[in-house]
């Protein structure tokens, strides 16, 4: 049966992403870990910006106002054993010490 | 193939290939272009990106699950066969649902049987065995092999370059201090370098008309022999970035296993990924990007003598995955969006080589035989027509997605602008250049920050 | 079900919740189920966005204080049944915790523990390393020296239980905005009168400060101070394979801990003793970092060898919100009123929290008094009337 997939890893498609929205998951952080869209093997290579993009079409707002969802390490999957084959890093509180930083606004 | 050299047992069944192709090429030489089944739907999937970012090629390869097989070179006696990811109840079920999609809504997991608890739990017990997608390795595979090569620390350098396209080697030529340069393809100049090569090498001068690609080429090998010949570039070949890590640590693969980089600048030019539109079963096996083409006609070296590709789209991208497939032996269609405008010495070339030539199209929907592509369905724009073009590849020449992920990891600050592909810096006139909160220097160039190819070479011909 | 922020806040409210992971959803489902009306939840980012939607899922009745195997008890029935209250799956699966330790010093501990967990009637029970296998066969037990197992502990998805309680409290009439943010604690000497938030100003004469890892920062808006400190943790989750581990394992030598979800992934952790501890919201860093990576595929390679072959997908951060003895704080504090909290969870808050809420919000409605809540409150630590919990793993 024909279908316009949106995301491939979970098999989501475009109207299923519709429905979960008109069900209430209508920002992107719960429409993620709802539908399955950019949690799965690609980690939203292929499906994270489409569906931003829909979301921002179903709400009628525009694509810059849909926060940008978190992408998190690694960029490609990596074996336990691989990484446990590398040296131990330093805390990235080492690794910052040197560098200049601003504290991100965090508030409660 | 003349001599093949490597027998691969492939479900059990022994097939000939060439060495240095991936699993997934020499599958695709053989037939087999459905690798994989998707996990709700069991819908058929081949290698798409042929990139390692799809799961398409998810395999069991010599005992172990979900290897990337456009990733895995062949070697004697390698073993690999499908997956049966969802498939825990037969496929016959998946196909069952999928022809009844309303039947199984989107996320009704998280809605039936929430009561009585007993039930709940049934339930619960009903679907774990359709999760996951492939199952544990041998213990072949973990107790007696090898553990991987300790990993190497590369030390600290001035500039990090990621990604050895024409972006990138611009970055690194005009970098001060000790730069390193990665790249994922082999030679200098990122993934169209080779495309380009091949192209021009094929029979009846394909690029001769095509002055545009072939300005990029020459472009391509100059930047090329100078990075060479720079003093201050060291380059890391067929190196991967497989993780961005604040405030300035880069992880990276390749042959002889993972190392880690730092840097006080880096500058991401990680190009785009293929963007191959939302248009009816453009997950179908045969439907492929250019991107994906130059890997697999260009070192993977697909068979394609003869096979029927349409190439769809705009811009350079789909006139060199023409010519690349001209050279290669394939018999192209050419069909163009209402958007395309090529110019004469281009149609000319077409007509020169016999390409056949349609305008005005955008895809539809794809048609599938025997899970995979057989034709792409188009729409002229004109009520009720809606014509077809047989083939077993198609190539959707879109506007490429920039690569965000490790910008943003490293701290950039993105904005989702469709007008320039997807997720760019959000400074205007789209480059990142700048400190992240946590004090790396960062420059975001080239296709990663939403150009494209088309300006490129409005920039290099101005 | 999940709301979207529209206009401003009710301009009176009669509780004002500040967090909307777990705790505050429950409170508030809790709340409005015993009958209170306009109840008003306020969350910084998305819900489930600081604690509850960073941890592992994991519920667990093997403590060592009787307060906290009594709550997790209590929460371990809630779960059995809070699908079918909610309306929404929580996939919860009593796969069972294994807890391991590689330290022959452990021992007494853990035999000590089920002794005191049977007699509050967890079914918990001593295995020798071998009897480890029958539960995870291929578990290396070279270096282990004992463990415990409960059959009935077990994980749920963290966010769904997330959503099910928003979705029951907005069925019952209490109003959520996410992506909202507190700014100001409006009081009238020792009586709360209301709050101040990026959306407007509600008046109230309670607040509710379900807070997590930002709970020292708005207790200390209140001139309350709390004694917890924010501890940085990582986890991760692989690809997907089919079920091949029912458990939670854990270990009280390293504190690595790994399950398998229902999506067949496995999800888990490992604490860094090296770690810098917390202590006001702005320094909250919840970056990923290779470290936490490599320290874990070590642990988990050495405890779990299949692994070797398997990949780390993707890893993220979370703050732990931990008070001196590791377990919660609940309840008011003696001369402010209209002040109520629960937090200081230490890691622990999703698997407590359902029966904290329902009894919190039982105290809270008049339910008359209640002697956990009693003996968790904030004045046991000035009473120094306190009793560690021993194992706190992750």
């Amino acid at each position: 049966m024909s279908k316009r997939i949106l995301c491939r890893c979970e098999d989501v498609t475009i109207e299923e992403f519709g429905k979960a929205y008109r069900d209430g998951f209508a920002e992107m952080e719960a429409l993620k870990r709802f539908t399955g869209v950019g949690t799965g093997f690609c980690q939203g290579k292929g499906c994270l910006c489409e569906s931003a993009l829909e979301l921002a079409r179903l709400r009628g707002v525009d694509p810059a106002q849909i926060p940008l969802t978190n992408i998190r390490p690694p960029i490609e999957p990596l074996t336990f054993e691989e990484l446990a084959s590398l040296d131990l890093p330093p805390l990235m509180g080492e690794l910052e010490a040197a560098l200049p930083r601003t504290d991100p606004e965090v508030g409660p | 193939m003349a001599d093949p050299a490597v027998t691969i047992l492939f479900e059990g069944q022994p097939l000939a290939c060439r060495p240095g192709q991936s699993v997934a090429a020499a599958l695709w030489d053989h037939g087999v272009k459905v690798l994989s089944h998707s996990p709700k739907y069991g819908r058929p999937r081949g290698a798409s990106c042929a990139r390692g970012h799809c799961m398409g090629c998810l395999m069991r390869i010599d005992g172990v699950p979900n290897v990337r097989a456009c990733h895995t070179p062949v070697h004697e006696g390698l073993r690999v066969a499908r997956q049966d990811a969802g498939a825990a109840y037969g496929r016959p079920m998946q196909s069952a649902l999928s022809g009844t999609g309303h039947l199984l809504p989107v996320g009704f997991y998280y809605k039936w049987f929430t009561k009585p608890a007993a039930l709940s739990k049934l339930f619960m017990r009903i679907i774990r065995p359709v999760t996951g997608i492939g199952r544990l390795p041998d213990e072949a595979a973990w107790r007696a092999a090898p553990p991987p090569p300790r990993s190497r620390d590369l030390g600290r350098w001035d500039t990090v370059v990621v990604g050895g396209g024409a972006a990138g080697m611009a970055a690194a030529l005009a970098a001060e201090g000790r730069t390193l340069l990665i790249d994922d393809a082999a030679h200098g100049g990122g993934q169209r370098r080779e495309a380009l090569d091949l192209a021009a090498a094929g029979d009846g001068d394909p690029l001769a008309g095509l002055h545009r690609l072939r300005r990029l080429r020459a472009l391509l090998h100059e930047r090329d022999a100078l990075v060479a010949a720079a003093p201050h570039v060291t380059r890391a070949p067929s190196t991967t970035v497989v993780g961005c890590y604040q405030p300035d640590m880069l992880l990276l693969r390749d042959a002889a296993g993972l190392s880690v980089a730092r840097a006080d600048r880096i500058v991401w030019a990680a190009g785009a990924l293929d963007q191959l539109g939302l248009f009816d079963d453009h997950d179908l096996p045969g439907i492929l990007g250019p991107r994906a083409l130059y890997r697999l006609a260009g070192r993977d070296g697909i068979d394609l003598r003869g096979r029927a590709v349409v190439v769809w789209g705009h811009g350079p991208d789909q006139w060199l995955c023409a010519a690349l497939l001209h050279a290669r032996g394939a018999r192209v269609v050419l069909a163009l969006d209402p958007t395309a405008a090529p110019d004469e010495n281009a149609l000319a070339t077409a007509r020169r080589l016999g390409w056949q030539l349609r305008t005005g199209l955008r895809p539809l929907a794809a048609l599938g035989r025997a899970g995979s592509l057989a034709a792409l369905r188009f729409d002229d724009g004109r009520n009720g027509t809606r014509p077809e073009s047989a083939c077993e590849i198609a190539v959707i020449c879109g506007r490429g997605k920039p690569v965000y992920d490790g910008a943003y990891q490293l701290g950039a600050d993105l904005v989702l602008d469709p007008l320039r592909g997807g997720y760019v810096p959000r400074a205007a006139g789209g480059r990142w250049d700048g400190r992240t909160p946590a004090g790396l220097n960062l420059t975001i160039a080239g296709e990663a920050a939403g150009a494209t190819l088309a300006d490129l070479l409005e920039e290099v011909t101005a | 079900m999940i709301p979207l922020p529209e206009g401003p806040v009710p301009a009176t409210a009669d509780a004002v919740i500040v967090g909307g992971g777990i705790n505050g959803l429950a409170i508030a489902y809790e709340l409005a189920r015993r009958g209170m009306k306009r109840l008003v939840v306020l969350e910084r980012d998305y819900l489930g966005s600081g604690s509850t939607g960073r941890c592992g899922g994991g519920i667990r009745q093997q403590w060592t204080t009787a307060e906290n195997i009594r709550l997790a008890q209590e929460s371990v029935a809630a779960f059995e049944h809070l699908a079918g209250e909610l309306g929404l799956q929580t996939f919860f699966r009593q796969g069972g915790y294994l807890m391991v330790t590689e330290d022959e010093s452990h021992l007494d501990s853990l035999r000590k523990a089920v002794a005191l967990q049977n007699s509050c009637q967890v079914p918990s029970r001593y295995l020798e390393p071998r009897e480890c296998l029958d539960i995870v066969p291929q578990l290396d037990i070279s270096r282990l020296k004992g463990a415990t197992f409960c059959q009935k502990d077990g994980t749920a998805y963290p966010f769904s239980v997330v959503w099910g309680y928003a979705k029951a409290a907005t069925r019952r009439g209490v109003r959520i905005f996410i992506r909202t943010r507190l700014l100001e604690v409006r009081h009238d000497g020792d009586r709360i009168t209301g709050v101040l938030t990026d959306r407007g100003e509600i008046s109230t004469p309670l607040l509710i400060n379900c807070a997590g890892p930002w709970s020292r920062s708005l207790a200390a808006m209140v001139g309350v101070q709390l004694p917890n400190r924010q501890e940085r943790h990582e986890i991760m989750v692989s690809e997907s394979c089919k079920p091949f581990l029912d458990p939670m394992v854990i270990s009280i030598s390293d504190g690595i801990y790994f399950s398998q979800s229902m999506r067949g992934e496995i999800v888990g952790g490992i604490g860094d003793p090296d770690e810098p501890h917390w202590d006001r919201p702005a320094q909250f860093d919840t970056r990923s970092q290779l470290r936490f990576a490599v320290r874990f595929a070590r642990a988990l390679t050495a405890y779990w060898p299949p692994a070797r072959k398997l990949r780390l997908m993707r890893q993220w951060a979370g703050m732990y919100d931990v008070t001196p003895d590791h377990r919660p704080i609940l309840g008011g504090v003696p001369g402010l009123e209209g002040y109520q909290m629960a937090c200081g969870y230490s890691g622990h808050g999703f698997m407590l929290a359902p029966m904290a809420a329902s009894r919190l919000a039982k105290q809270i409605t008049g339910g008359g008094p209640d002697a956990i809540i009693d003996s968790l409150s904030l004045a046991r630590f000035s009473r120094g009337d306190i009793e560690a919990d021993a194992f706190v793993v992750g």
